[in-house]
């Protein structure tokens, strides 16, 4: 082989090489991408619903349907229950494969006896109880559960009902149109509303004395005579606490019921309409009719559905000049035909309602979604229930009985919600909040991004603030004034400092540094003035100089000099500081900071992490500044210094001129190494996910809350996936930064390579 | 008649038994030398043999670089320049230098050119603007550059760079004009060109010019000095040293014999 060919052989291996290299680093960035990507997308499938059995066309499930009063279905679908009129129940096996065949009326016993109607019934299935209101005004609490067993070995599922006392509940003995039931702390209370319109509410307490010795009271009011039209629609919260009312003028009535000897009507309301919302003292009526109230999980939030098909989510807010009552926070897609049936989750907040055309939807109430809506066929529905595990709706239809699967994962993820204010239960007003868990399972995630994409941004200002003035000016003084010497000391230190590994700086910033400047903190506010003042005057005295003592010190040494002065300057405001602090401060700082200015001070907080992770970001900065400034030709710097133009001039008129792209992109790339870091803002701020700017508070990074969060959260489930989405942020983020930064870089290098 | 007025021609810079060390290298052997106020002086000799080292000793560059050590005097009008009083800047000011390839800044020809008036705090654009016309038209540059002041001046040819660096130091209106080999990189014509702008130069200037081209030294320059091995080894008028070299060593190198 002649040596030309072989050259050429030589040269294509190489660029093959070298462009295998490349598509290697855009491949691993791509299939990162992708990963990420594939790990958020669950996020944006959107619901869906398909019809999965239907059991009907029987003439004794017919009657067995019209006769029904309430229905349910366990937690694997296993089974369904009806039941009836007369206190019996039917069982639908919804497991077997054939479910025509599966019509199964075991015979039990009814549950109760003397052969008594009952006219309506109210499945809460989070409470797991039915109540039954009687066609002669009684109510009957009934606990209901529906659990697996192993019936000569075959898997069954077994339905366990108790029966509570009965109380009489409407005096008069007449029938019951709508009943709720709620048993809180040491309370029962049942209210409903008579085939009259009478409204009326019973309370059973329960005080106990010191003692041990209990004593019941029974409290019984008919609330009618407050109303101003006819009750329609009644919901007691769970905790029996308050009452909601709906009637046929579009007013919505709330009483408190901590009181039981004497209800009290906090607000009547406007419910639907253009008034909504305000008191019907000052707006008069809603334009339509209130036709179901339902709590959520949680007792907080009452869905509120009217004949117009209008439905909202309403909790109590602060409202002006009326204390706390009940206001129409969420607005959800509407039906077209009055609203029949409000079915809550017993998970999140989710909810389904049916309206009297048979269209039955499914809404989530915080996020503000409505994912579906579906034809069910003609016909209003005798009942709709949501599964335990929002994985199907339960249908009870005029002939048939269906069961309607449901995929809807992550209901309280949309953008709004990660990226928008929302109107948590609660809360007074629409905020950006991050709080993935909680301590009960009513309990709600709030899952926005945005304070924690502002901890980011907050600790990458606070760290910029230290780092770019220290990293830029420590650059343009090692390569423009300091000594050939002094700059082979300080590169390889600066060096190591970047080898640091961040655990060891956030373990120094969390534990030595924070407590430390808490300890010292007015001392730290006196450096903070005496440290500038005395450069100030250093310079000014330096200019003073006569020129011949000036020049017996080389370009450079000046600043050298400065160094013992400033550790003079440090020493006394050190001892100055608890000087400062029992005089102006009060002997305290904190509580000065708090008296003065409203500010807390918390031990970790973005001073700390200012240094922390300006200590690791500096070396960054440092190294490609450095770069960039000692690269510009020195022939430039010699061609201005000819021109009779001192060296600062120089320095400022062609040297960072000529470098700035690449001071710029050195500190794009701090900035992407600053919201990237993980290990500083973990172990150096308190990680509360807080919305302040203030330097004395912390804040949560949205990089140390993957690394909280992540162990605990279940693989697959929303907040996994809502972590990903935060990863994703950050990768474009960081990749954005550092593309930009080496984009600016390589512009920089054609411009000097023009010269 | 005309010897005469030469010899009346005051010494702008008077050097005494300079010597310029590089650690332990000596690079300058003891020169002294006195050069004409308002003549041009060509320091001719093979490479390596000192002459931009005295050259920037001269608007002292030389310490910009670690290492040098100066020994001997250098007054400028009567002035030591080495002397602890001597402000650098200022002598910098009045002693400006061109070097031997162009380093226009990477800005603007408008910027280049009043870059050093511009930072000795004058502001006002119309006395900027003066100034950038007179540097240029000295330059011979101002024809070709007028439509594009405010471009870039790194768009420019060679030897319209190198005109833009002769502007550049005229800008500052200085009283000695150093210059490296300033026609080094360029092509006949850019050359003729400087050659014309230098005999202009002289009657408001001070010239040093350092060259290799035998013919150029004798086409512009009023002087000759003559380096060897960080000697100065002759001196004098440039039709003597051409004509009538007084050291063989002279003879043999503008002859071209050796170098
Ligand atoms: N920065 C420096 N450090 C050490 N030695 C140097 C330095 N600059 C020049 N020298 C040495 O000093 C001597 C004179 O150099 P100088 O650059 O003055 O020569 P010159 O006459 O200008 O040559 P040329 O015609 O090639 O430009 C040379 O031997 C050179 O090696
Ligand atoms: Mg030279």
């Amino acid at each position: 082989m002649d040596i030309r060919t072989r050259r050429q052989l030589m040269d294509l291996s190489g660029r093959v090489l070298a462009a295998l290299g490349a598509l290697a680093i855009f491949g691993a960035i791509f299939l990162l991408f992708g990963f990420l990507a594939r790990e958020v997308a669950p996020l944006l499938r959107p619901a869906s619903a398909e019809q999965a059995l239907r059991v009907e066309q029987d003439a004794r499930l017919a009657k067995i349907l019209a006769e029904s009063v309430a229905a349910g279905v366990d937690e694997y679908l296993e089974q369904a229950f009806l039941l009836q009129r007369d206190g019996t129940f039917h069982l639908l096996d919804l497991s077997m494969g054939d479910p025509l065949t599966t019509v199964d009326s075991t015979e039990r016993p009814p549950l109760w006896a003397g052969g008594a109607k009952a006219s309506v019934a109210r499945y809460d299935p989070l409470a797991g109880r039915i109540v039954v209101g009687m066609e002669d005004g009684r109510a009957l609490p009934v606990d209901i559960q529906q659990r697996a067993a192993f019936i000569e070995g075959r898997r069954t599922v077994e339905l366990l009902a108790t029966v509570g006392d009965a109380v009489r509940l409407e005096p008069h003995g007449r029938s019951l149109v709508h009943i709720d039931w709620a048993a809180g702390q040491n309370r029962e209370v049942a209210a409903g509303i008579s085939e009259e319109g009478r409204l009326v509410v019973l309370i059973r307490e329960e005080t106990r004395s010191l003692f041990g010795g209990g004593q019941r009271s029974e409290h019984a009011h008919d609330l009618t005579p407050l109303l101003s039209g006819r009750a329609t629609a009644l919901a007691l919260a769970p905790d029996g606490l308050t009452l909601a009312v709906g009637d046929d003028g579009g007013l919505l009535y709330q009483w408190d019921l901590a009181n039981a000897s004497s209800p009290r009507l906090i607000g009547k309301i406007v419910a639907n309409g253009p008034e909504a919302g305000r008191v019907a003292e000052e707006a008069g009526r809603g334009s339509f009719a209130v036709t179901a109230l339902a709590y959520l999980i949680g007792g907080r939030s009452l869905v509120v559905a009217d004949a117009g098909g209008g439905v909202t989510t309403w909790f109590t807010v602060p409202v002006e000049g009326h204390g706390q009552l009940l206001q129409p926070v969420h607005r959800h897609q509407g039906h077209v035909a009055a609203v029949v049936h409000v079915a809550p989750s017993q998970r999140n907040r989710n909810f389904a309602t049916a309206d009297a055309a048979g269209v039955v939807k499914l809404h989530h109430s915080t996020s503000e979604q409505t994912f579906f809506s579906l034809e069910t066929g003609a016909g209003s529905l005798g009942g709709l229930v949501m599964a335990p595990k929002n994985d199907a709706l339960l249908l009870v239809k005029e002939g048939s009985v269906e069961l309607w699967s449901v995929s809807n994962p992550h209901p309280e993820v949309s953008w709004k919600t990660l990226f928008g204010k929302v109107h948590y239960e609660g809360y007074p007003r629409p905020a950006y909040v991050w709080q993935s868990t909680g301590g009960s399972n009513a309990f709600e995630p709030k899952l926005s991004l945005i304070p924690l994409a502002f901890g980011t941004l907050k600790g990458t200002f606070y760290a910029l603030i230290f780092a770019l003035p220290l990293g830029v000016l420590g650059a343009l003084y090692t390569s423009q004034f300091a000594s050939k010497r002094l700059q082979q000391i300080v590169k390889p230190v600066v060096e190591v400092m970047a080898g640091l590994p961040s655990v060891v700086l956030g373990f120094l910033a969390g534990l030595w540094l924070a407590p430390l400047i808490a300890r010292i903190f007015p001392a730290v506010v006196l450096m903070a003035v005496s440290i500038p003042l005395a450069l100030i005057a250093c310079a000014w005295v330096w200019r003073r100089l006569p020129g011949p003592l000036r020049e017996r010190f080389p370009a450079g040494v000046e600043a050298l000099l400065l160094m013992p002065l400033l550790g003079l300057v440090v020493l006394g405001s050190l001892q100055l500081g608890p000087v400062l602090e029992s005089l102006a401060m009060r002997g305290d700082f904190r509580f000065w900071l708090f008296d003065v200015f409203g500010w807390t001070y918390d031990q970790r907080n973005s001073l700390i992490i200012g240094i922390a992770m300006g200590f690791a970001v500096i070396p960054v900065v440092f190294s490609i500044s450095e770069d960039a400034l000692s690269s510009v030709p020195q022939e430039l710097v010699a061609g201005s210094l000819a021109l009779g133009v001192t060296r600062w001039q120089t320095v400022t008129g062609v040297v960072v001129p000529t470098a700035l792209p690449g001071i710029v992109s050195s500190v794009m790339i701090g900035i992407g190494r600053a919201v990237g870091e993980t290990m500083i803002v973990l172990m150096a701020t308190g990680n509360t996910p807080v919305m302040d700017f203030n330097i004395f508070n912390g804040f949560r990074a949205l990089s140390a809350n993957i690394a909280v969060e992540m162990p605990e959260a279940p693989v697959g489930g929303t907040l996994y996936r809502v972590l990903f989405v935060a990863a994703l942020l950050l990768f474009l983020f960081t990749f954005f930064l550092n593309t930009l930064g080496e984009l600016v870089r390589a512009q920089m290098r054609k411009r000097v390579e023009r010269l | 008649m005309e010897n005469q007025r030469r010899e009346q021609q005051p010494d702008k810079i008077t050097v005494e038994n300079l010597r310029v060390f590089y650690k332990d290298f000596e690079a300058l052997k003891g020169i002294t030398i006195g050069i004409k106020a308002n003549r041009v002086t060509a320091l001719i000799g093979p490479s390596g043999c000192g002459k931009s080292t005295f050259l920037r000793t001269l608007n002292r560059m030389n310490d910009l670089i670690e290492g040098v050590r100066v020994t001997g005097s250098i007054k400028l009008d009567g002035e030591d320049i080495y002397a602890p009083t001597c402000d650098v800047v200022d002598l910098r000011k009045r002693v400006g230098m061109v070097f031997q390839r162009p380093n226009p800044f990477p800005k603007s020809i408008f910027e280049n050119v009043v870059y050093g008036p511009r930072r000795y705090g004058i502001k006002n654009r119309v006395q900027l603007m003066e100034i950038c016309e007179r540097s240029l038209k000295q330059a011979a540059l101002w024809d070709e550059v007028k439509d594009r002041l405010h471009h870039s001046a790194l768009g420019l040819s060679g030897g319209q760079q190198q005109r833009l660096c002769i502007a550049r130091a005229l800008a500052v209106q200085p009283e000695v004009l150093l210059m490296d080999e300033p026609a080094s990189a360029l092509d006949p014509i850019s050359t003729a060109k400087i050659e014309d702008l230098i005999a202009d130069l002289k009657k408001d200037y001070t010239i040093v010019i350092v060259t290799h081209n035998m013919q150029q030294a004798g086409r512009v320059s009023d002087y000759t000095a003559f380096f060897l091995a960080g000697e100065l080894i002759e001196y004098g008028e440039t039709a003597t040293i051409f004509e009538r070299p007084s050291d063989p060593r002279t003879e043999d190198y503008i002859t071209g014999r050796f170098g």
